[in-house]
C-alpha cells in the first residue's frame, strides 16, 4: 500500500493541475493579502476619524476571513475532484491498472495507496493554505481571530483539510463504479448540491423557516462539504464565545453553525465512502 | 504438477458472452498456446487466470493453489494486451515500482532489473521515460515486468503485437530460452505461425467454449499424407497404388510442365505430361510410405522427391473454427 501510495502522490504533485493550483494559490496569497492590507488601513483611517469601530470591523473581518477560506476550499475542492476523480475510472478504462491488480497485492491496498497518496498530497497543500490565511488574516485581521486558541486553530485546520477529503473519498467511491466522465459529473453536481443546501440552511435561519433549514440539514447530510466550510468558520471565529458573532452574516457568515456531531458524521461518512470504494473495486471486473 | 488447471470455469456478462465451462490442464514447463477467433473468450480467460475479472463459476489452479490465493502471483508474470503502464516513470523506476508490488527486497530489485532489461534488449532506453518509449519498446518494457519476479508461469497477451520482425524474433527466442528454463508460458496470440513454433500444447476456444486441447502436432498426424513428386505418369500406373489403399487425392503438374502438357494434350499425346507431377496420397498410417513408394516402383513411376505432410496450425485452427457447432 505505501508503494502504491508513495507512486500517487509523486503522480499527483506531478500532474498539471496541481501545479496549475500551486500557481493560482500564490497568486491568492498576494492578492489577497494586498485586499487585506487596503481593508486594514481603511479600518485604521475609520478608527482615526470616528473611534474605534467593533461592529464594522467584526462584520468585515468576519467577511475577509470567510472569503479566504471559502476561495481556499474551492481550490482545494478543484484540486480534490480534477486530480482523483480519474485515478481509478480512467486507470480501469487505459489499462494502467491491469499490470497491477494482477500483483500479489489485495485489491483494497490499491484503493488504500490511492486515497493515502491522493490524501497526502491534498493535506500538505490544505495545511499551507490554511496556515496561509490564517498568518496574513493575523498580521491584518487581527481582531477576528482574537479568542483564537491552539485547540481552535488545530481544530479548524482539520475541517479545513477534511472538506478535500471528502471529495476525494467520494471520488474515490464512483471512480470505482463508474467511467471518469460520469464520476466527474456525479461529484462535481454533489459539491455543487452541498453549497446550495448550506445557502438553503443559511437562509432558512435568517428567515426563521425551519422547511429550509431542514432541507440544507439533509443535503448536508448527503454531501458535508458546505457544512464543514460554516464548521471551520464558527471554530475559527470561536463564534460561541464571541458576543458579536451575531454580527458574522453575509455570504461567509453563518446564521445556523453545525455542531460538532457534523464533524463525527462527517468522519463516519468518509470511512463509509473508503468502505464502498473498497467494496465497489473489490467486485470490479477490469 | 500441473501449472494451470481449470474446471469448469465460466464468465459471463448477465449470461451472454465470455467463456463457459474451461476445464483446461497446462502442465509445468510448456509453451501452451491458446487460440480462438475474435470474441471467443480468451483474453476473458486470462484474465479471470490473473485476477482481473471474477470467475461467475468453476475453479482454477495455478501452480497447484487456488487461483485467489495471492501468494501464488508472487511467481507469475503477466504482459496484458492493452499494455500501458506509467509514462512520467522511467523504464528502470516502473521496474522498481512493479519490483515491489511483486514483493521483492530492494536488494532482489537491483539484482533483477539488469537481467530482464537484458533479456528485452532495452538496457539502453532504461534511463528514458517510458512516455518517450515506442509502442515496442512499451511492449518489450513490459515484458521486462513480466520477468521481474523470475516466475514460474507467465501469461502473455499478445506478447508481440507492437513488435517489428526482429523484436518477435528475439521474443520468440526469448520464449524458447525460458521453455528451456522450465518456465511454463502461456501464450495468447493471433499470430499461428509463432505458435506453430513455439508451442507444444494448444487449446482453442470458439464461442466461450472449448472446442480443443492439446499437442497439435499429434492433431495434425491424424491424418497422414504424402507428397509425391514422380516423372512421366499415366492414369493405370496409379491403379496399383490405389489398389494397395492409397488414395489419390490430388495430382498436378509442376511449374513450366504444366504448359508443356496442355501442348501435348492437344496435339493428342498422352493423357498426362512427360514431365514432372506432384501427387498427394492419404496413407494409413506414417510407418506406409515405403509401401506406397514400392507399389509406385513397381508401378513403373519414376520418383524424384516424397514429403510427408503434416497439417499446419492455420489449417488446423480454420477446421475447428469454421466446423458447426456441433
Amino acid at each position: 500500500m505505501l508503494t502504491l501510495a508513495r507512486l500517487t502522490f509523486a503522480e499527483g504533485a506531478r500532474k498539471r493541475v496541481f501545479l496549475v493550483i500551486l500557481f493560482l494559490c500564490l497568486a491568492f496569497f498576494l492578492l489577497y493579502g494586498i485586499a487585506l492590507d487596503f481593508a486594514s488601513q481603511e479600518m485604521m483611517r475609520l478608527n482615526a476619524l470616528r473611534g474605534r469601530q467593533p461592529v464594522i470591523q467584526q462584520i468585515v473581518g468576519n467577511q475577509l476571513l470567510g472569503s479566504g477560506m471559502y476561495f481556499a476550499s474551492f481550490l482545494m475542492a478543484l484540486l480534490a475532484l480534477l486530480a482523483s476523480v480519474g485515478s481509478v475510472a480512467s486507470e480501469i478504462e487505459n489499462g494502467l491498472l491491469h499490470a497491477i491488480v494482477s500483483k500479489p497485492i489485495p485489491r483494497s491496498s490499491i484503493i488504500l495507496g490511492k486515497f493515502f497518496g491522493y490524501g497526502s498530497m491534498l493535506v500538505s497543500l490544505g495545511l499551507l493554505l490554511f496556515a496561509g490565511i490564517v498568518v496574513l488574516n493575523r498580521l491584518y485581521n487581527p481582531q477576528i481571530l482574537s479568542l483564537l486558541t491552539p485547540f481552535h486553530l488545530v481544530y479548524g485546520a482539520l475541517i479545513f483539510i477534511l472538506q478535500p477529503l471528502v471529495l476525494l473519498g467520494l471520488s474515490m467511491v464512483f471512480g470505482s463504479a463508474l467511467r471518469t466522465l460520469t464520476a466527474g459529473v456525479v461529484v462535481t453536481v454533489l459539491y455543487v448540491l452541498g453549497t446550495v443546501g448550506g445557502f438553503l440552511e443559511q437562509v432558512g435561519g435568517l428567515v426563521a423557516k425551519p422547511s429550509l433549514v431542514n432541507v440544507g440539514i439533509v443535503i448536508s447530510l448527503v454531501i458535508p462539504s458546505d457544512a464543514l466550510f460554516r464548521k471551520l468558520m464558527t471554530v475559527l471565529t470561536v463564534a460561541q464565545e464571541n458576543p458579536l458573532a451575531s454580527l458574522s452574516l453575509g455570504p461567509f457568515g453563518v446564521a445556523v453553525p453545525p455542531s460538532n456531531l457534523m464533524i463525527i458524521y462527517t468522519l463516519l461518512y468518509l470511512m463509509a465512502c473508503l468502505g464502498l470504494a473498497l467494496y465497489n473495486f473489490h467486485k470490479k471486473d477490469l | 504438477m500441473l501449472a494451470i488447471e481449470t474446471e469448469k470455469l465460466t464468465k459471463t456478462y448477465s449470461g451472454h458472452g465470455g467463456c463457459r465451462d474451461i476445464s483446461l490442464a497446462v502442465p509445468c514447463g510448456t509453451v501452451f498456446g491458446l487460440l480462438g477467433p475474435n470474441g471467443a473468450g480468451k483474453s476473458t480467460l486470462v484474465k479471470m487466470l490473473v485476477g482481473l475479472l471474477q470467475a461467475t463459476s468453476g475453479q482454477a489452479r495455478i501452480l497447484g493453489r487456488p487461483f485467489s490465493d495471492l501468494s501464488v502471483r508472487r511467481k507469475v508474470g503477466f504482459l496484458p494486451e492493452n499494455f500501458r503502464y506509467h509514462d512520467w516513470l522511467t523504464g528502470e523506476d516502473l521496474l522498481r515500482f512493479h519490483g515491489a508490488l511483486f514483493g521483492l527486497s530492494p536488494a532482489e530489485v537491483r539484482a533483477r532489473i539488469p537481467e530482464v532489461l537484458g533479456q528485452v534488449g532495452m538496457k539502453e532506453q532504461a534511463a528514458q521515460r517510458v512516455g518517450r518509449y515506442s509502442k515496442g519498446m512499451q511492449q518489450r518494457i513490459g515484458l521486462a515486468v513480466a520477468l521481474l519476479p523470475d516466475p514460474e508461469l507467465l501469461f502473455l497477451d499478445e506478447p508481440t503485437s507492437a513488435l517489428d520482425p526482429i523484436g518477435r524474433k528475439e521474443v520468440r527466442e526469448l520464449l524458447e530460452r525460458l521453455k528451456g528454463q522450465g518456465k511454463t508460458v502461456f501464450l495468447n496470440s493471433h499470430l499461428l505461425s509463432e505458435l506453430e513454433t513455439l508451442c507444444d500444447q494448444i487449446a482453442i476456444i470458439k464461442q466461450g467454449c472449448l472446442v480443443y486441447q492439446g499437442d497439435w502436432r499429434e492433431l495434425a498426424r491424424r491424418s497422414y499424407q504424402t507428397k509425391v513428386v514422380v516423372g512421366d505418369v499415366i492414369p493405370s500406373q496409379l491403379t496399383s497404388a490405389s489398389d494397395g489403399g492409397f488414395q489419390l487425392l490430388a495430382q498436378r503438374p509442376l511449374g513450366v510442365a504444366s504448359e508443356l502438357e496442355a501442348a501435348t494434350r492437344s496435339e493428342g499425346g498422352p493423357a498426362l505430361s512427360r514431365f514432372r507431377h506432384e501427387l498427394l496420397f492419404r496413407i494409413p498410417e506414417q510407418g506406409s510410405v515405403p509401401t506406397l513408394i514400392q507399389s509406385l516402383v513397381a508401378s513403373g513411376i519414376d520418383i524424384y522427391e516424397v514429403t510427408p505432410q503434416v497439417d499446419s496450425l492455420e489449417k488446423l485452427f480454420l477446421q475447428f473454427v469454421t466446423q458447426e457447432t456441433e
